[in-house]
């Protein structure tokens, strides 16, 4: 095989590799999706107290997730082509549990389940090998971090707004992105 | 250290089946019509190179019906994933050898190997 030859065929792999992993690239819908919910809660925990978030996030989480669940193999039949489910589901339940047990703590960690939901975006974007993901989780660690150091109030007013607000930006950033030619 | 060349897999060192088996090293498993519209190859093209995979123990093939439609699903092995990272590395390193050659007899100029292909994605 010639040096062009070889130079032609790790291109065409690499091509290949990047057209396959962007086929791939399923965050658009539980971005969207979360990001809707995050605003519902920041409009009940306004209207309603911050103590109404608890109840309505107990039923909304896991009830995205199934969604979300349901939608991915939905997609993978649909495509021809997916990934492994257990590292999403595994990190799913792992921020479920922890946005349960921390959000039953009161302060310094009422900014906790969302420190944990942003953790949980950034192991989401580490398997996607999303930058913007990336970015958006550590954005938005950063400022659950600040709202809590800062004791700025209403929490949950202020961060489900702010989440919803980024997921769905996001979301349809990285769909615009991956609709392209 | 033995030459790169000694390193390539007959079995793999092959454009479609190199393919093949970078699609599956992204995926879980895709199905037959997605391999043969993303490497645009016929039906028997495809069969025939998955046989041989399969025979190598790179590749799992698996059958079954979405309602009365039947589909095939294609999943890499660990030997398959093993194979294809090998074959790259071996291919990566002849290329570096011969611009490594070119680099030493061209007059040096802002220091550039030619890097037709980039480094792989991780």
């Amino acid at each position: 095989m010639h040096a062009s030859e070889t130079a032609q065929t790790l291109g065409e792999l690499d091509r290949l590799r990047l057209q396959t992993r962007r086929r791939l690239e399923g965050l658009s819908f539980p971005l969207v999706l979360f990001g809707g919910i995050s605003l519902v809660a920041a409009a009940l925990s306004a209207a309603l107290g911050e103590e109404a978030q608890g109840l309505f996030w107990t039923l909304a989480g896991p009830a995205g997730g199934i969604a979300v669940s349901l939608y991915y193999r939905r997609r993978g039949l649909d495509l021809g082509l997916s990934r492994a489910a257990w590292p999403y589901i595994c990190t799913a339940i792992a921020l479920l549990l922890a946005c349960f047990v921390l959000g039953v703590l009161e302060q310094p960690w009422s900014v906790g389940p969302w420190l944990a939901v942003a953790a949980g975006y950034l192991v989401f974007g580490g398997l996607e090998r999303s930058a913007a993901v990336i970015g958006m989780a550590l954005t938005l660690a950063a400022l659950a971090v600040a709202v809590g150091a800062l004791e700025v109030t209403p929490v949950a007013v202020i961060l489900n707004a702010a989440y919803g607000v980024a997921f769905l930006a996001t979301g349809l950033g990285v769909r615009t992105r991956r609709d392209e030619p | 250290m033995s030459h790169p060349t000694a390193r390539l897999d007959n079995t793999v060192h092959q454009r479609v089946r190199l393919g093949i088996l970078t699609v599956l090293s992204e995926a879980d498993r895709a199905d037959f019509t997605y391999l043969r519209d993303a490497l645009e190859l016929s039906d028997g093209n495809l069969s025939r190179n998955l046989q041989v995979l399969e025979e190598a123990g790179y590749v799992a093939i698996e059958k079954t019906f979405e309602g009365k439609r039947p589909r095939t699903w294609v999943s890499a092995t660990k030997s398959g994933e093993q194979a294809l990272a090998a074959e790259v590395a071996a291919l990566r390193e002849l290329l570096g050898g011969v611009e490594g050659k070119r680099d030493a007899k061209a007059p040096r100029r802002g220091g550039g190997a030619l890097r037709a292909s980039g480094e792989a994605p991780a």
